[in-house]
């Protein structure tokens, strides 16, 4: 069987749309877990000791890399000429959401729970071997990436670059754009080959930031910490695993073993008691609440429409976003603190619902 | 007092006394050349971990008035000026609330930090250049002193200040031109930056409030120029906070800095797990007194570089404070006594005595000083202590006819830069108008006095509170005038033995008055200010109030002046041994192997805020140091 | 829990009005249960008691009479509301005045002060104004150049 180019090119552009969606379904748990979680200093106002500031910025440092594999996967979209979707409701996560269209993890809305972490862990988690990957029998994030790259460069090997890389480069999102901790935005642009080298760079990153899959055998991801010592980041994996362990890890660290480095305190009392997948149900018919909770879904919404703007062709909009998803912060942790009316103990939450009318930014 | 001297064993090339932004930079320059370097800190370590970073976070929010200093501990023992001590100086007897003792006539009202990182960790972050101007202030007008050096001079080490501070801002938009001054020599604008130099990052967007003020662009104001008025112009102020880092054209490409080629700049944020915070500025509207993420600058970052740098070559020693330095008969510095005391808070300690081939001052404008006096150091040319300046600053405030957004962002990102040169400045004093996002935080106390005088004495509650606050606040704005002071013999730090801490060290004793020069600019500024709300159709509400500790008149108007916390000019560079206590590297006439370094070098301080100055003037010298001890080890 | 204690629901109830926020907009500042304890250690047990009473009258019709009748022009309950309002604005308690205590009692926990962290960082003012607590809640780089929010009435 042979397949046409307008047909290579389609199934690239189904694979990245999908990448981004996958990249996208990561967020909302990450940012759930992370919200609920007491902040430092504010549990106990008797104490001064400073709980939970690390793992917050933990999962914080994971989900602004997590921002920018989605930049990362719009661009490589947009340089084959594709058009990256963020607010077609047949394709946005709604949770529980089986990751991989059922092939990884489902995953839930939770708060901060050490099951919850082991579910981030095994999310990111490394294939065993590539190999099924390259077949497409992936069931791993990694595993799925590794399937782009093959598909990509068989393609490529096919029709020649050229007929790939077509897509209009000032759609492509640079770091004066997105500047943002944790890794640098890949231009996927200059010449044919040139663009398909940024691209598989783009995707490297991606892998190497999330399981360090690419790297052997090291937590090391490659990206240097700021400061004068300039030590190396570790992937997420390893971040989810230091939480676990009460423990950082040191980049040299196998990936076999525990983490080495210094000590890392976790109070897991020290988090908001969210009902687990917050729903509409919970709080219908108090529209105090539900008002609260409308407020968080059209920040969310906003959020959306604003990333599908920046990511075709209007790139300004991103700068706009940055206050917008401070904002969705400060709904989701409102929300956690509210009790819920059936006298349970337990706090309503975000439902990340992407409401399609009425939120215009 | 008869205490035993413990001699330490190790002898270093250089002792720097003060952990702030002067002693960091010579300490990292000194690192980096191999030397072996001592600094001793008389504040306690508390901020170099991130728990004690947060902790002094915390201080800041529980703290009822959110001053200066108020994160910060403030040891009974190692006190540090602060603005809540400044009464009027009334009586013939000096006031002595504070730190300082203040014998007046008016109340010296600013402020540092006794810390490890010094007074940075609270500063806004402005990072202005001086103007050519500044360094020709009696040939040109007949007033105080030229400088040793031009700006010309100094231009290579103001670049290698903004990359080591990390300033965000645009070479195009900070030229004399594009700033809409009128220079008094047109040769002045000429190279203003160098051919290809730019600021490591971005500007920092301006702020809404910068909008609205934007709108009297052009507005023509006459001060008193020769050449005709000035047209108002908004312009982003250059500031020590993270941005997006610049890029070379192309990739691999390279910048150009001071007489090196470097890498693209790379943001520096928090520290240890927090790295990757404060990459850039996110808004937190608390740079002044405490930046939580810092992503502006504070001088822990310099000195973290040094401590990477020196390795086993450098030690720090906190809660060390240097209480006598040593002259040997052929005038040289033989030794530093300190005391180290193990209890913060604790007026129990050792006395120690450190050795090196050169002395580093370090301290600030007036901590050199005392330590200087006690230790009856530079006394030839009589001017160690005096010349002390400041920015005299004053507010002015009103309501706007629209919202304009305050309390969100850094305290200023804009200023009107007009007036920092011209022709007036033979008979008054120039100034910069510095716009203010934080609505009346500073002039009253915003928005908690807003809350009480609404609830309190309008009777009101619930939405209608609610809305009233929005209305109200979302209109302020405000000015801030810094003018620029000159310097005068008799505005003065000294010591007297009948004021000293709980640790025995002198307490500084200040003589502080403003002259006509500094009042008819200050009167100038508000008249300026003035037309400003009248163009805007500002509602002013500025008021002076009599009873205010920096209460005073010119030409029977009122006026209330606060601190602009920039100590400047006690131990001036010049080229005369007679008139000046140090040459223009920073070594003292007197002792050849004693540098005085930061801001007490500055002999006028203009209109810039004076840190990048000082910063520039710390590269500077410590350059001279690596010359000396390289000649030194020769001969 | 404290939801269903019919005196905690009575002071959100009274501190709703008063505030111009919902319930449930003032439960997720996480701060009602420290202020209801500060409330209730300054207050005497019969003004406590006295003051939550005007809850019940909030449902009527008029509740701005019973507002401004029952709570704020009260010789007793008056300075308590303007305490709870400011309260619930700045995270500061504000101490009542000498002759309100001299009249209705003194007590050790009635002084000026920021309540706790997380109480300065959610004062109703910073939402109020359109803007955010000074050291908190960042709104990100450049925020702070893009026109600011209206206000509830103004939009």
């Amino acid at each position: 069987m042979t397949q046409d180019l307008a047909d290579a090119r389609a199934e690239l552009c189904a694979l990245l749309q999908k990448a981004l969606m996958l990249e996208l379904s990561t967020i909302p748990p990450y940012a759930t877990a992370l919200y609920s979680i007491l902040q430092e200093g504010q549990y106990n106002r008797s104490d001064p000791e400073l709980v939970n500031a690390e793992p917050i910025e933990v999962i914080r440092q994971v989900m602004v890399e997590e921002m920018l594999h989605m930049v990362l996967v719009a661009n490589v979209l947009n340089s084959i000429g594709g058009t990256p979707q963020m607010t077609n409701p047949s394709l946005l996560p709604t949770y529980p959401y089986d990751l991989l269209g059922g092939r990884g993890p489902t995953v839930y809305l939770r708060r901060f729970t050490p099951e919850q972490v082991k579910r981030f862990r095994q999310i990111e988690t490394a294939p065993e071997s590539p190999d099924p990957g390259r077949r497409g029998d992936y069931h791993t994030i990694g595993g799925f990436y590794i399937f782009i790259k093959t598909r990509l460069k068989d393609i490529c090997d096919s029709f020649g670059v050229e007929e790939i890389f077509i897509g209009e480069e000032d759609r492509q999102i640079t770091n004066d754009d997105y500047y943002g901790a944790g890794g640098q935005v890949i231009e996927v642009a200059g010449s044919a080959q040139e663009r398909y080298d940024a691209a598989i760079e783009a995707i490297d990153e991606i892998m190497e930031e999330g399981e360090g899959a690419c790297l052997g055998h090291r937590a090391g991801d490659k990206d240097p910490i700021p400061g004068p010592e300039g030590h190396e980041d570790v992937a997420h994996f390893f971040k989810f695993n230091e939480i676990l362990h009460s423990r950082y890890y040191h980049p040299d660290d196998p990936v076999e073993g525990p983490p080495t480095g210094k000590d890392l305190i976790v109070d897991w009392r020290a988090v908001a008691p969210m009902r687990d997948n917050p729903a509409r149900d919970h709080i219908v018919g108090h529209p105090d609440i539900e008002a609260m909770s409308q407020a968080f879904n059209v920040t969310w919404s906003k959020l959306l429409l604003g990333l599908e703007r920046a990511f075709n062709g209007e790139r300004a909009a991103l700068r706009q976003l940055v206050p917008v998803m401070y904002e969705l912060k400060s709904n989701a942790i409102r929300l956690m603190r509210t009790p819920l009316p059936d006298g349970s103990g337990e706090t309503a939450g975000p439902t990340w619902t992407f409401l399609s009318e009425g939120c215009e930014m | 007092m008869s205490k035993d001297v413990f001699e330490e064993d190790r002898f270093y090339d250089v002792i720097i006394v003060g952990a702030g932004i002067a002693g960091g930079i010579v300490a990292k320059e000194l690192a980096a050349a191999g030397q072996t370097v001592l600094i001793l800190e008389a504040g306690a370590d508390h901020g170099e971990t991130w728990q004690t970073y947060r902790s002094y976070l915390d201080q800041y929010y529980l703290s009822m008035a959110k001053t200066p200093n108020s994160p910060y501990p403030n040891l009974p023992t190692l006190p540090s000026p602060s603005v809540l001590d400044i009464t009027a100086v009334r009586s013939t007897q000096p006031d002595t609330n504070g730190y300082f003792v203040q014998k007046g006539p008016l109340p010296f009202s600013s402020n540092y930090l006794r810390a490890y990182g010094g007074t940075m960790l609270h500063w806004l972050g402005t990072s202005l250049r001086m103007m050519p101007a500044d360094f020709e202030m009696q040939t040109r007008f007949g007033k105080g002193v030229d400088w040793p050096i031009s700006y010309q001079d100094l231009r290579p080490y103001y670049e290698r200040a903004e990359w080591e501070i990390g300033v965000s801002a645009d070479v195009k938009e900070q030229t004399p031109e594009a700033l809409g001054i009128h220079l008094t020599q047109p040769e002045d604008h000429k190279a203003y930056f160098a051919d290809g130099y730019d600021y490591p990052m971005h500007p920092i967007p301006s702020s809404y409030v910068d909008g609205f003020f934007a709108k009297a662009d052009d507005m023509p104001i006459n001060i008193g120029n020769d050449d005709g008025p000035v047209h108002l112009k908004v312009s982003n102020t250059p500031q020590g906070r993270n941005s997006t880092p610049r890029r070379p054209k192309e990739k691999g490409g390279t910048f150009p800095v001071g007489d090196e080629v470097r890498d693209p700049f790379v943001p520096r944020g928090a520290t240890g797990a927090f790295a990757f915070m404060g990459q850039r500025c996110e808004g937190n509207s608390s740079c002044i007194p405490i930046c939580p993420i810092q992503a502006k600058y504070n001088a822990m970052k310099t000195l973290g570089d040094a401590i990477y740098l020196g390795q086993d070559r450098l030690r720090k020693v906190t809660q060390a404070v240097a209480s006598r330095v040593e002259v040997g008969e052929d005038g040289k510095i033989t030794g530093i006594v300190y005391k180290k005391y193990p209890f913060p808070g604790v007026a129990q300690f050792d006395l120690r005595r450190v050795r090196a081939r050169q002395y580093v001052l370090a301290g600030g404008a007036v901590e050199n000083v005392t330590l200087a006096l006690a230790s009856n150091l530079c006394r030839s040319s009589g001017e160690l202590g005096r010349n002390l300046m400041d920015h005299p600053y004053m507010m002015c405030w009103g309501a706007a006819p629209e919202p304009v957004g305050p309390f969100r962002g850094p305290g200023s990102t804009s200023s009107y830069a007009n007036f920092r040169d011209g022709d007036f400045r033979g008979r008054k004093g120039a100034f910069r108008l510095e716009i203010g996002n934080w609505g009346w935080n500073f002039a009253a106390g915003s928005p908690n006095s807003d809350v009480a005088r609404l609830v309190e004495q309008d009777n009101l509650y619930g939405t209608a509170l609610r809305d009233k606050l929005h209305h109200d606040v979302q209109r302020q704005v405000r000015l801030g005038v810094l003018v620029e002071q000159l310097p005068r013999a008799s505005n003065r730090v000294t010591i007297d033995p009948a004021y000293r801490t709980p640790m025995g060290d002198f307490r500084p004793v200040i003589a502080y008055d403003l002259d006509d020069y500094s009042r008819a600019g200050l009167a100038t500024a508000r008249d300026v200010c003035k037309q400003i709300f009248q163009r805007l159709g500002v509602k002013d509400h500025t008021a002076y109030d009599p009873n205010s500790a920096g209460y005073f008149t010119y030409n029977g108007k009122g006026y209330t002046f606060w601190g602009a916390g920039h100590l400047v000019g006690t131990h001036r560079m010049g080229t005369s041994r007679d008139t000046s206590v140090t040459n223009s590297v920073s070594q003292t006439w007197d002792h050849e192997n004693l540098w005085m370094v930061g801001c007490g070098s500055m002999p006028t301080i203009a209109t810039s805020n004076p840190t990048l100055t000082l910063a520039a003037l710390a590269f500077r010298a410590a350059d001279a140091i690596k010359l000396a001890l390289k000649e030194e080890a020769v001969a | 829990m404290t939801q269903h204690d019919p005196d905690f629901e009575a002071f959100l109830t009274i501190s709703a009005v008063l505030t111009g926020y919902s319930v449930a907009e003032l439960q997720g500042t996480g701060c009602a249960p420290e202020y209801w304890t500060q409330f209730q250690q300054v207050l005497s047990e019969e003004v406590c008691v006295g003051f939550l009473s005007g809850a019940a009258q909030l449902t009527c019709q008029d509740r701005d009479e019973v507002v401004r009748d029952f709570f704020l022009s009260d010789p007793c309950h008056g300075p308590v509301a303007r305490a709870l309002i400011q309260l619930w604005y700045l995270g500061q308690w504000s101490p009542l005045p000498q002759d309100w205590t001299d009249m209705y009692g003194a007590s050790r926990f009635d002084t000026a002060r920021i309540l706790s962290s997380r109480a300065y960082k959610e004062g109703l003012v910073w939402d109020a104004i359109g803007a955010h607590p000074m050291g908190a809640k960042q709104q990100g780089f450049g925020a702070w150049a893009l026109e600011p929010p209206a206000g509830r009435a103004g939009t």
